[in-house]
Formats: structure tokens, C-alpha cells, sequence
């Protein structure tokens, strides 16, 4: 089951620049909530806040409060443990090449100890499944590299590789920009399916996307969050003349 | 811009640019073979000079005394195979651990000295190699031994290692440790189960060029592994090994030695180049189809 995020007086650096000012939010658990704006205005920043991929870039440093659940993320839960509950899906599709689908797949529980060879069958399956990439891997689980795959299906197996460690959050880094309309629309109907057992945060440039998959909207500029809100609401009828002039492509 | 410009034909390519493209493919293709030529020559000749002593006695028989025909140099083939394998068993987990630190902890000033340490060691006259394994085993020890003659070229497998495993390490994407970190791995079990095994065939060929360098070093070994005209499987004794066998034979006055030196080289190389390809071949069977 999911659960809920919520954000306070979050500000983030690289170094002594400021990338994030003071983001307050709350995203609603078991929904999809996309976060919009133009390239640099620290969306992608705020979602590796939340799993704190942040902080693996040197130099980077966070301050302010992020609560995922009942877990205080910055607050006494090391990182490792809390990326377990907060999955994660990249940009690019990256897949460990020299790791079959299987080992993909089970790659999270296999190097956190899990050994119970049946329990990892069973996990994999079920999360290939819910990939929607079962049916197009079954006959080659062992056989094939999980570079071997077509862009889409590498994602797919991305996010498959992700729901294997069991999280209650799934954050997406711009999932879809690497691949074409039909891989698209397959990652777009997963997000559907996946937003009944799972918390979706969504980073995406294409603004019909935030529209299709989420029930909640954030716009960033310049790192700060303008506007956050039902989708439907930011994108008829936003309440900041900055949101407006994006959706309607004046600008960005 | 209409259709029909953008079907304009594209003119004829002229013949000084065909020229051209055949002159630069036919330097491509002659430096190739000047790089190749060395080789095989080297090769042909150890054939040509060394097969006709090769022979079952030779494999199996230790040196018989000066004068006396036959003999073979089956103790120092035994001798190369024990130093080599002291000499990876330290220098390999070794470099690599110097190659780990370097790519993924010594992105700073630490890691700065130890790159040029390590190209300065890498550097060092082999010579001075075996006098530090002198210095440090067998003085210790009091006798000359194959544990020396590892450890001497322990010392010289360690820079190359580290460095081409530090240059593998570095050409793995940080997406790909980013994968691992976001799947709640830690970040010694990211380096050891991802990024290294990311990096495998890599981290091999850098062990595989230090393995051959070192196969053949005289230098180092004169006064650590010594040399043996026995039999010998203790590691603190002396012990024989190829290239100081074919040392000794070649500047040796004896005809039959010279013929045997040959031979010796012969079978130095064909071990090396068997070594390497059977290595090859076991990583080969491992990888993944589409990896």
C-alpha cells in the first residue's frame, strides 16, 4: 500500500548554490502526482530529495523536513533503508548490463540478503507482471542481458527492477523521455495500474502526460514551487499568471 | 523549400577522392601488419629454433649435467607456474582493491598520490623490484625461495592493475550506480556486485597484461626465486623458473643449452598466450547474450 508524502520548508544546494527554495507539499497516497516546469527549475532535484538521491552528488546538502509515511526521511532513517520503501525510475532506462532479467529484477532483494530461491522466483514473476514485461521475457529470464532489450522494454524492466524491493513509493524521473509514443503509452497505462498499490511522483516535460496519469500537479520555476494543485485545476483554470503562461506554451 | 530541390542529385564523388579513400585504407591495412609482423616473426622464429628440442623428455625431465644429451626444463615450467601463481594471488586482489579505492573513494588529493605512486612504481627497473623483494623476503627468510619470486612480481602486476581497473571502473556509467543506490544497496555492495561486475571483462584484461608482463621477467626473479636444478614444491626454497632457465642456458657456452633455451622460450610463450586464451574463453562462457 502506499503511502503519504509530505514536505516542509524543503530547501536544497549544490554546494552554495540554491537549487530548491522552501517547497511545502503534500502528495496524496495511492494517487499519481506530476511535478512540471522547464529544464533547471529543480523538479528533478525535489523528487531526488525525497529518496535522497540528493545527497550522492558530491557537495549537495539538503535542509528542512521530509515525512514519507510515518518515516521521517532526514531524521534518523539511513538512506538505504529508506530507499527500499522509495523506489525509483530513471531518465534513461538503466538496466545492469551484465546482469540477465532475472538477476535485474531480483538484484534489489538478492544484494540485501534475500537468498530464498523460490520466494525471489515468485517475486520476480510478480513484479516482471506488473511491468507488463512477463509475457515479452518469460522464455529468456536467464538467457538474455537486460541490455539486450528495447528502450521500452528496458524501463519496463526498470520499473519492475523497482517494485521487486516491495516500496510504497515510486518516484519517476521523466520515465518516458527516452522512448517512443507506443513505449509511451505502455509506461502511461502501468502508471494507471500501479497508482492502486503504490504512490506515484511523477517529473515529466510533456504537459498532456501530467494531464493523462496524474490527479495532482506541481509547477516549478526557477526552484521554487508556483502552483500545486488538482491536475484539472492547474491546467483549465491556474490560479498563478506564471502557471498559466506555461501550460498555454508562452513560455518554457 | 520544395520537394524537388531536396532531390537535387548529389554529384559524382571525384576520383581524387576515391583515390584517396583507397590510399588511407591501404595505410590502415600496412600499419596493421607492421604491427602484427613483430610478433609473428618472434613467434616463427621460437618455433623455427626451438621445436626440434621440444620433446616429452623435455616436458617431464629436470636438467640433466652439462655434457650429458636430453634433460628437459619440466621443474622450472613447475617453478613459473607456482611464482605466477603466488604473484596473482597477492598482486591481484590487491591491485584491484588499489583500483577500487581510486575510482569510486580517490576522486581527491589521497587518490592523486596514490596514482602517481603507483605510475611511478610501474616505472621502477624491474631490477630494483627484485633487490626491495631481496631486501624484505629473503633476507628475512635467509634462503632464496618461489615466495620471494612472487612477491617480487606481486609488486610489479600491482600498478597495472590498479590503474586499468580504476580506468574500467570510471567507464561505467553513474546511472548505473545510481540503479543500485535507489534500490536501498549500500554503496561497498554497489561497488563489489555492480559497478566492479559491470566492469569484469575490463578489470581482466588489465590482470591479463599485467599476468603476461610478468610471466616473462628474468630480472626479478635472479635473486629471489634463484633458480633450482631440482624438483621443488616448498615455496620457501629455491626454485627454478622459465625465463631464468633460458637465462642461464643462453649465456651458457654449451651448444645442447642453447638448443634447450630455445625450446624453453618456446614453451614460455605458448603457456602465456594458452593462459591468456583460456582465461578469455572462461569469461566468454559467463557473459550474457546482448551483454
Amino acid at each position: 500500500m502506499g503511502v503519504g508524502i509530505t514536505v516542509d520548508h524543503l530547501n536544497a544546494f549544490y554546494g552554495k548554490t540554491q537549487a530548491l527554495y522552501d517547497i511545502n507539499l503534500t502528495v496524496a497516497a495511492n494517487h499519481a502526482t506530476a511535478l512540471i516546469g522547464p529544464s533547471g527549475c529543480g523538479k528533478s532535484t525535489f523528487i531526488r530529495c525525497l529518496n535522497r538521491m540528493h545527497e550522492t552528488i558530491p557537495e549537495a546538502t539538503v535542509q528542512g523536513s521530509v515525512r514519507i509515511g510515518e518515516f521521517s526521511v532526514y531524521n534518523g532513517t539511513s538512506a538505504t533503508q529508506l530507499r527500499r520503501r522509495v523506489g525509483m525510475v530513471f531518465q534513461k532506462p538503466n538496466p545492469f548490463p551484465t546482469m540477465s532479467i532475472y538477476d535485474n529484477v531480483a538484484a534489489g532483494l538478492k544484494l540485501n540478503g534475500v537468498r530464498n530461491r523460490k520466494q525471489l522466483d515468485g517475486i520476480v514473476q510478480k513484479s516482471l507482471d506488473s511491468a507488463a514485461l512477463w509475457d515479452e521475457v518469460k522464455d529468456h529470464l536467464h538467457k538474455k542481458s537486460g541490455a539486450s532489450l528495447s528502450g521500452g522494454q528496458q524501463q519496463r524492466l526498470c520499473i519492475a527492477r523497482a517494485l521487486a524491493v516491495q516500496p510504497e513509493v515510486l518516484l519517476m524521473d521523466e520515465p518516458c523521455s527516452a522512448l517512443d509514443p507506443i513505449s509511451t503509452g505502455k509506461i502511461e497505462e502501468l502508471i494507471f495500474q500501479l497508482k492502486e498499490q503504490y504512490t506515484i511522483v511523477i517529473v515529466t516535460h510533456n504537459m498532456q502526460q501530467a494531464a493523462r496519469v496524474a490527479e495532482f500537479t506541481g509547477f516549478f520555476l526557477l526552484g521554487k514551487l508556483i502552483e500545486f494543485d488538482k491536475t484539472e485545476k492547474v491546467f483549465t483554470n491556474p490560479s498563478d499568471k506564471r502557471t498559466e503562461d506555461y501550460v498555454t506554451g508562452r513560455f518554457g | 523549400m520544395s520537394t524537388t530541390a531536396m532531390l537535387v542529385a548529389i554529384p559524382p564523388i571525384s576520383l581524387w577522392r576515391r583515390v584517396l579513400d583507397k590510399l588511407m585504407t591501404a595505410a590502415a591495412i600496412v600499419t596493421v601488419i607492421l604491427v602484427l609482423l613483430p610478433l609473428g616473426a618472434i613467434f616463427a622464429y621460437l618455433v623455427y629454433r626451438g621445436i626440434g628440442s621440444i620433446n616429452l623428455a623435455f616436458l617431464t625431465q629436470t636438467p640433466k649435467p652439462v655434457g650429458e644429451p636430453g634433460g628437459g626444463m619440466a621443474n622450472a615450467i613447475a617453478g613459473s607456474v607456482v611464482i605466477l601463481g603466488i604473484a596473482s594471488l597477492l598482486g591481484v586482489p590487491l591491485g584491484i582493491g588499489a583500483g577500487v579505492f581510486l575510482s569510486e573513494y580517490g576522486r581527491n588529493r589521497y587518490g592523486d598520490v596514490v596514482r602517481f605512486v603507483s605510475d611511478v612504481l610501474n616505472g621502477v627497473p624491474s631490477i630494483v623490484i627484485g633487490i626491495v623483494a631481496y631486501a624484505i623476503v629473503v633476507v628475512r627468510q635467509k634462503h632464496f625461495s618461489a615466495l620471494a619470486g612472487g612477491v617480487a612480481l606481486a609488486i610489479m602486476m600491482v600498478p597495472t592493475i590498479a590503474r586499468t581497473t580504476e580506468q574500467m571502473l570510471l567507464l561505467v556509467p553513474q546511472a548505473i550506480r545510481e540503479a543500485a543506490y535507489g534500490l536501498g544497496i549500500s554503496r561497498w555492495r554497489t561497488t563489489l556486485s555492480i559497478t566492479l561486475r559491470t566492469a569484469t571483462s575490463g578489470v581482466i584484461t588489465g590482470i591479463m597484461l599485467a599476468f603476461a608482463r610478468v610471466a616473462g621477467e628474468t630480472a626479478p626473479l635472479l635473486f629471489t626465486a634463484f633458480g633450482n636444478q631440482f624438483w621443488n614444491w616448498k615455496t620457501d626454497q629455491p626454485t627454478a623458473a622459465l625465463p631464468l632457465q633460458i637465462f642461464t642456458y643462453a649465456i651458457s657456452p654449451f651448444d645442447e643449452w642453447h638448443r634447450q633455451a630455445w625450446a624453453g622460450a618456446l614453451v614460455l610463450i605458448v603457456l602465456i598466450v594458452a593462459a591468456v586464451t583460456a582465461v578469455r574463453i572462461a569469461v566468454r562462457r559467463g557473459t550474457l547474450a546482448g551483454a
